[in-house]
Order: C-alpha cells, then sequence, then structure tokens
C-alpha cells in the first residue's frame, strides 16, 4: 500500500457522501457518471485503500478525470481535501504501473529535463508549421489528419526561442530601483505565449522594479505532481530552490496561477518538504500590481469591451479575485463586463485536455457561451494553461475574441481593426 | 448476479449510453448519504419514458427488483442497491419541459435537479419553495419518492402540497397519468400523492407537473443565538403563537454548532448555546415587521443576541452553517444515528428539554437540530458500531427519545443513520394494520414485488 494513499485515509473518511460535489463539479456535469465526481472518487480511492477494489486502468481513468479545479472543496460541507486524495490516489497508481504510460515516460525522460525539453520544444516549433496552420487568434490547426487529433482544435504552437533565451538575467529600470523581483516564468509562458513575460517585464521595469529572471529554471512540478508522480515533483521543487537560492531579491512574481499556486502552497501542503521558495513573498503579477507596486498604465487606443476568466488555481487556490479586475479596470480604455459564472472552471486542467479532449470541449463550450453573452472582444486571465483551453474553445464557438493575459493589455497599443 | 445476457437486452433498450456495468463506476451508484451499498451488477438510465417502461417490464418479466434512485443524496436508504438488483437512475430524464407563468405550473423530468428547477422558476419570476436542508443536488424524483419537506414547509408545506400530477411507469410496462396541469383535479383518488412519500415501491415517475408560487419580494434572515437549546424551542413556539408566519424556522444546539464550526468559518460566536435561523417574506414591509417582532421575542425569551444578515454573503453563510449541520456532524463519529422526530408543534420545547435532560443522564454528546417550526427534530446520536457497549447504549436512549415522542404525542419518522451498515435499530413504526393495508396496496400496483423490495416505508 503506498504511504502517501494511508496518508489520506482521514480525509476519506471525513466525506459523508452528502453529494453536494455532485452540484458543482464541471466534468461531473458532462457526465452525469458518478464515479467522475469527488464522492465517487473518495469511494475509489476508499476501496483501493482497503483493497476491495483492483486496481486497474479504469480506476486510473476514473482519477485522471479531475481538472484539480477544486470546485467540490469550495462546496463541500466538511471542506474534504478531494485535490490531496485524488493526487494521493493518482500516485498510488503510477506506484503500481497503471497510469499512461507514455505520459510518464515524457514526463520521465523529456520535461523533467531541462535541455532535453528545450530540444524537444525547439525541435516541435520546427515541425509545427508542417504539420499544423496557424490560425486568427491564436493557436493552430492540423493541416493533414493526424492520428488523436481532433481536425479542428486549436493546438498550442511553440515558439521556436524561449523566453528564458530572449532575454537577459537582469533588467534594470532608469535610476535606483524600487525593489528587485524575481520571475518565475514557467512553461507555457517560456515556450507558448513569451510575450506574456515580456509584458510582466516591461510593466515592472517601467514601475521601477529590477527584474531577475534566473537561468535553469524548470518547470514547477505541477504536471508531475497531477500526473501522480510526487518524487520527480519533489525534484522539480529542489532544482528550482537551488537556481533561485543564487540570487538576491524581495519577492518572487509570477503570472501563471498554477505555477504561483505551486510557489505559494501547494507543492509544500502535499509533499510536506517546507516552502517551495523560503524567507521571500510570492506574488502572482496582478497581485503584486494592486498591493505593492501600483501602476498607471497608459490609454488603449480606442475603448474595447474586456472580460474576466477566474483561473481556478488563482480563485479558489490562492483567493485572488479582486485584484486581476481591479488592474484590468484601471486601464483607460477598458470597458469591463463581468461574464456569467466567470470562475467556473474552463477545462483546461493542465494536461487534462490531452487525455479527455471530449470532455474538456464540453466544459470550454459552456465558457465560450458564457463569454459570448457580454459582448467582449478580449476575454482577460491570468493563466497561459486556460488561454491555451480558452483559445480553442473560442475559436470553435465561431466567435472573434481575443484572449490575453492581464500583462499583454497593459502594454499593449490595440490596433484600429480590433 | 444479473446475466449478462440481462445487461445486453438493458444495452438494447437505453443504447450504450443508458448502462453503467463497471465495477469501478458501480461502486457509488449503489449507496447514498446513508450507506456505501454493496456491489452491484448494473445501472440503468433510461433517456425517455418509453424506455423507462421497457426496462420495468423486462425486470418484472424476469422478476427482477429494480431500485430507483435520483442523485443519491437521501439519508433514507431508500437507493441502496445489492447485487442482483437493477439501479433504475432518472439521470437522463433531466429536462425541465416547461415553466408557466401563466398557469403557476411546472413539467419536469424525474432527474431535474431542484436548484435547476429553482433557477428555471426564478428566471420566470416564480418559487418552487421545496428547498431540501441537505441537498442542492437532490432530483424532483428522488424529493417526490421521500415527500421531502426541507426547510420552508413551516410556512409553504413539502413536497406533497406542490405535486399536480406526474406520468407513472408501472412495473408491467404500463404508463399511466395521473392528476393534470390544472390546479384543482380530484376526479377518482389522488394517485400522484400517492406516488409521493413512496420511495419508488409502487412504480418510478417519468414526469412530474408541480405548482409554482409567484415569486415573494423580500427575504428577511434573523439570527437569535441563546445560552440554552430549550429557551430557543420556546421561542420558536411564542413566535408562532404571536400569528408570525416564517418561512424558515431552524434549530441547531450547541453540539451541532461546535461540529459546523469544525469545518470552517461559522457565522456564530463560539459560546453559542443554540442558534434559532428565522426567515421571514413577504413583502418588504411585512418580511422586515415580522422579523422585527420575531426578533424581539427572541429577546424577550432569553436571546443573548439577536441580529439580522444585512448581505446576500452573511444570509448565504448562515444557511451553509444549517446546510451543512448532517454532513459535519458525520464527520465527528465512526457512525451516526438519526432520528427524525415529530411532536406538535405546541410540544417542542418540552421534547427539547426532554432530549437534553436524556443526554446528561446518558452522557453522550447527542446533537440536536432541525424544523423546529413543525415541531420536528433531528437527534443525532454518534456510535462507534465496533464498540458494542457504545451501539447498546445508542439503542438505550433512542428507545427512551421513542418514549418522551409518544408521551407527547408525537411519532419517530423513518430512522436514519450514517456508517452504520445495516440498519441497527430496525423496528416497524408503523402500525400492523396499516402494514398490511400498505402491502396490500403494493400488490396492486407491483404484483411481482420487483419495486424496491427492502425500502422500509
Amino acid at each position: 500500500m503506498t504511504k502517501r494513499l494511508r496518508e489520506v485515509e482521514q480525509e476519506i473518511r471525513r466525506c459523508s457522501r452528502c453529494g453536494q460535489c455532485r452540484s458543482v463539479c464541471p466534468v461531473f456535469a458532462e457526465s452525469l457518471v458518478e464515479s467522475h465526481v469527488a464522492r465517487g472518487k473518495i469511494a475509489l480511492a476508499g476501496a483501493a485503500l482497503d483493497e476491495s477494489l483492483d486496481v486497474s486502468r479504469t480506476l486510473s481513468n476514473r482519477m485522471s478525470l479531475c481538472l484539480n479545479c477544486k470546485t467540490c472543496i469550495e462546496n463541500c460541507p466538511a471542506e474534504v481535501r478531494v485535490d490531496e486524495i485524488v493526487l494521493a490516489a493518482r500516485d498510488h497508481l503510477h506506484e503500481k504501473g497503471k497510469n499512461p504510460f507514455l505520459k510518464h515516460a515524457f514526463i520521465d525522460n523529456v520535461w523533467t529535463r531541462g535541455r532535453v525539453f528545450a530540444r524537444f520544444v525547439q525541435t516541435a516549433s520546427r515541425m509545427q508549421p508542417l504539420l499544423f496552420k496557424r490560425g486568427e487568434g491564436g493557436g493552430g490547426t492540423a493541416r493533414i489528419p493526424l492520428a488523436g487529433v481532433d481536425s479542428e482544435r486549436r493546438i498550442p504552437m511553440f515558439e521556436s526561442r524561449s523566453l528564458l533565451s530572449r532575454i537577459p538575467e537582469v533588467i534594470s529600470p532608469e535610476g535606483k530601483p524600487r525593489m528587485r523581483v524575481a520571475l518565475f516564468v514557467g512553461c507555457a509562458t517560456n515556450w507558448v505565449y513569451p510575450g506574456i513575460g515580456e509584458s510582466m517585464i516591461r510593466v515592472l521595469v517601467d514601475s521601477g522594479v529590477e527584474v531577475v529572471i534566473p537561468r535553469g529554471q524548470e518547470c514547477c512540478g505541477v504536471p508531475m505532481l497531477n500526473a501522480g508522480d510526487f518524487d520527480r515533483a519533489g525534484k522539480q521543487m529542489e532544482k528550482n530552490r537551488a537556481i533561485f537560492a543564487g540570487h538576491g531579491y524581495d519577492a518572487v512574481v509570477t503570472g501563471c496561477a498554477s505555477c504561483g499556486l505551486a510557489l505559494k502552497k501547494e507543492m509544500e501542503e502535499i509533499l510536506e518538504t517546507g516552502p517551495y521558495l523560503p524567507q521571500v513573498p510570492v506574488y502572482d503579477f496582478t497581485e503584486l500590481l494592486a498591493r505593492e507596486i501600483g501602476v498607471e498604465p497608459g490609454a488603449l487606443d480606442k475603448t474595447v469591451r474586456v472580460t474576466y476568466h477566474d483561473p481556478c488555481h488563482l480563485n479558489r487556490g490562492q483567493g485572488i479575485t479582486a485584484e486581476p479586475r481591479e488592474v484590468l479596470q484601471s486601464i483607460p480604455g477598458v470597458e469591463f463586463a463581468e461574464m456569467p459564472e466567470a470562475d467556473r472552471c474552463c477545462g483546461g486542467g493542465g494536461l487534462f485536455s490531452l487525455s479527455h479532449y471530449d470532455v474538456a470541449l464540453k466544459i470550454g463550450s459552456r465558457k465560450a457561451e458564457s463569454i459570448r453573452e457580454t459582448g467582449a472582444h478580449i476575454v482577460a486571465t491570468t493563466c497561459p494553461a486556460c488561454m491555451i483551453q480558452l483559445t480553442d474553445a473560442i475559436a470553435r464557438s465561431g466567435q472573434d475574441v481575443r484572449v490575453m493575459h492581464v500583462a499583454e493589455l497593459l502594454v499593449r497599443k490595440l490596433t484600429s481593426n480590433e | 448476479m444479473l446475466s449478462r445476457t440481462l445487461i445486453s437486452r438493458l444495452r438494447q433498450i437505453t443504447g450504450p449510453e443508458g448502462i453503467i456495468d463497471g465495477s469501478e463506476d458501480l461502486l457509488i451508484h449503489s449507496g447514498d448519504a446513508v450507506e456505501a451499498g454493496a456491489h452491484t451488477d448494473v445501472l440503468v438510465s433510461p433517456g425517455t419514458e418509453e424506455e423507462t417502461a421497457a426496462v420495468l417490464a423486462l425486470a418484472a418479466g424476469e422478476g427482477i427488483p429494480v431500485v430507483p434512485r435520483g442523485s443519491g443524496t437521501g439519508p433514507s436508504l431508500a437507493s441502496v442497491a445489492r447485487e442482483g438488483e437493477i439501479v433504475l437512475s432518472s439521470a437522463r430524464m433531466n429536462q425541465v419541459h416547461s415553466v408557466s407563468a401563466e398557469d403557476l405550473i411546472a413539467v419536469v423530468g424525474p432527474g431535474v435537479k431542484l436548484e435547476d428547477l429553482h433557477r428555471h422558476a426564478l428566471a420566470a419570476g416564480l418559487l418552487y419553495p421545496v428547498h431540501a436542508a441537505i441537498d442542492r443536488p437532490a432530483t424532483l424524483g428522488g424529493t417526490i419518492g421521500e415527500s421531502t419537506n426541507g426547510l420552508r414547509a413551516v410556512k409553504y408545506g413539502g413536497t406533497r402540497n406542490y405535486v399536480m400530477g406526474m406520468r407513472i411507469a408501472l412495473p408491467g410496462g404500463e404508463v399511466v397519468q395521473t392528476g393534470a396541469r390544472t390546479l384543482k383535479c380530484v376526479t377518482g383518488y389522488d394517485l400522484a400523492r400517492l406516488f409521493t412519500g413512496s420511495l419508488g415501491t409502487l412504480g418510478v415517475c417519468t414526469r412530474i407537473f408541480l405548482k409554482l408560487l409567484p415569486i415573494q419580494e423580500t427575504n428577511v434572515v434573523t439570527v437569535a443565538i441563546f445560552d440554552r437549546a430549550r429557551e430557543a424551542a420556546e421561542a420558536s413556539q411564542r413566535i408562532l403563537e404571536d400569528g408570525i408566519r416564517p418561512s424558515i424556522l431552524e434549530l441547531m444546539d450547541r453540539t451541532t454548532l461546535c461540529a459546523v464550526a469544525k469545518t470552517g468559518n461559522a457565522p456564530f460566536p463560539d459560546d453559542a448555546g443554540a442558534l434559532l435561523l428565522i426567515e421571514t417574506d413577504g413583502l418588504r414591509v411585512a418580511a422586515d415587521g415580522q422579523a422585527e417582532r420575531a426578533g424581539a421575542i427572541c429577546h424577550a425569551s432569553g436571546a443573548h443576541q439577536v441580529r439580522q444578515a444585512g448581505t446576500a454573503h452573511a444570509v448565504e453563510a448562515f444557511m451553509n452553517a444549517r446546510r451543512r449541520a448532517f454532513a459535519a456532524l458525520a464527520g465527528t463519529a465512526p457512525a451516526i444515528v438519526l432520528e427524525d422526530v415529530r411532536v406538535p408543534r405546541s410540544k417542542v420545547a418540552d421534547l427539547v428539554g426532554s432530549l437534553r435532560a436524556l443526554l446528561e443522564i446518558e452522557g453522550v454528546a447527542m446533537a440536536v437540530f432541525g424544523h423546529v417550526g413543525e415541531g420536528r427534530l433531528h437527534p443525532a446520536i454518534p456510535v462507534d458500531p465496533g464498540d458494542s457497549e457504545d451501539v447498546e447504549r445508542a439503542r438505550r436512549i433512542v428507545e427512551k427519545i421513542s418514549g418522551e415522542v409518544r408521551s407527547l404525542g408525537g411519532q419517530l419518522g423513518p430512522e436514519r443513520g450514517v456508517g452504520l451498515g445495516p440498519r441497527v435499530f430496525l423496528e416497524r413504526r408503523i402500525a400492523p394494520e396499516k402494514m398490511e393495508m400498505a402491502r396490500r396496496l403494493k400488490e396492486t400496483f407491483d404484483p411481482v414485488g420487483i419495486m424496491n423490495p427492502r425500502a422500509v416505508l
């Protein structure tokens, strides 16, 4: 019996099966199958724990049908930590060799090996244009039928040069810096949306902040944690700790909600290995701006209606909802429109949409309809992983809506056709 | 164990999307909010009335028991299935067919969730006033089977008062319609109400006609904190005697409040001995006026704090505290015996008094909470099923409660519990002659006896 599953036994027993999670789980809303909702997964974890159920690939599939959006926890009368239970069950399944082989082979041999991963993405970035056609609004669709890829799906397109390779390690403002922050970049910003990183750096430097972007930083470890590979997740944390320890700074900032949650508490809570980056506070980019720095952004060229999508890991993960809205509304020219259920998960869920694209698509289409109701031309958010999912969902819904990170909107001069 | 042939015949009726037969998926589909259930062989989820009728005809022909299931969030064990039984889920019959503001009628499938009906009704400026205490995801089919009263029954009555009619698939595969879309329809027996509260023992509803009300202008939530539960119960009686018509009048005692506080942010003080949750609704002036009078009565009855929840957030905090009482208590002990005790409204303070006395004599951390305005309370007794002395003590307490309740002119509802497995205190709570009548009635609808055979009315 895996130690970690035993450690959450008390948490499993705390579920009283009241079923409140049924009314909020985005996955369950699409399937109506009880083993897809928290109550069902907890029962399955309990059965795996007392060995009354075989550890099977079906069990692995059910445990993988969780976005880690934490909506069930927020609505649970006993606040049962469903995330810890599901992750411990995935860890158990991983140890038993029941999780998808390819995913773990990729994690073991590519994603957790910095240089190999960089070479992989560079190669992919060269191959992608041959196989995928860049679409209006971002991402690309397959030029030819590809096994396992939906013909209309917008795939994130990799950049040939990562953010980390484009910029110097330290960028200083004019005059004496008011503070020095370290930027935790994250994989999606580094390889898919380097513009987010460049925008964040520009806003910070323009505000008199010195930004250090430690070289050699790698994936935060969340994809490994979510895949149930706690050991590799822990190793990613150790590598990043060592890299960041070599620099002096007053705070760490990130523009990725999931990286932010990992750095602030998720890895510490689940791996129980002490703070990710000790001694200094970790901020989401919008949190740092709203609480510590304050910006007076330049006006957009024209008025544009903007809505905001709450990433689960910023909202329920970190309790941050007001700050990104405050920053957006401070931009002259932004006409802010709240969407219905702005805090509902977009269905991305990191690697979830790779394994369960059909479910992710349905969840994403609900989000696209919420966005449509606002009449907005731009949906802003604070998580590049959500941006990948939103780009696909919006393109498939036939809307002409741009997906942007709040940081990008802060530095953007809108062109006249937007 | 059901044969593969039977399961494939069921699959032919509903298509593959209507069948669940993997052990991982069936594990949770065989239980409810109280009991995990044993492994069953198949869950069938028809998408239409015709499919439902065909499933029942097949089951009756083969003599296989059928356990109807809504969302499995009830505490009555009515949807707990065993091996060799078919679980019949309403999950895919979840269409809101119509909500008519002109006729004040909603027509829904049995799998529609209460919260979804509430939302649809609200959008039409209407109200379906049944609000189950603990389970927003409860289905209409489930609340009809259970005849749910919920939190607002003190003013609006329960499910029984809103069921106007339904279409029902009977065990032989026949479909009948009872009642109608009209507000009055009493030609012949009122079968719709007979089915309400029948726990799926007679047939399965496939379409439900429900009465709606115009929405109220406002709701005011008042909370009164007392040192003692008896004082709170006395205040509740005085509120009703004063002619106030609260839409919610709920009590939580100290043990309940402590359990709720342990599960997260508690909107009440740490040292609260009891809490009375009062909602008044209607025109603004009436709701405010009644709230003020109810507050004054609470003060006069010994409340040391009375306040109105001024914001929607504060209202939700108190409602949520009440909603999570049962789940919070379930987390405090290996198992909980939950009783459903009803006494005449005028005796509810006496009932609370004797329950508290019992608690002191037995030295057990029994909690008391519930619908004090209806004269209906839930004593919850913590039990360790592995400790025979503990189980024996719980049994003794239940017997004493039963005696107290009868002496007050009340009765015990069906026993409920959490984590006990088979019921340890199973006793017939219906008079034998009434049981015989019920048996004959069931035979008329279900001659083969396949419908939810283990459900205890």
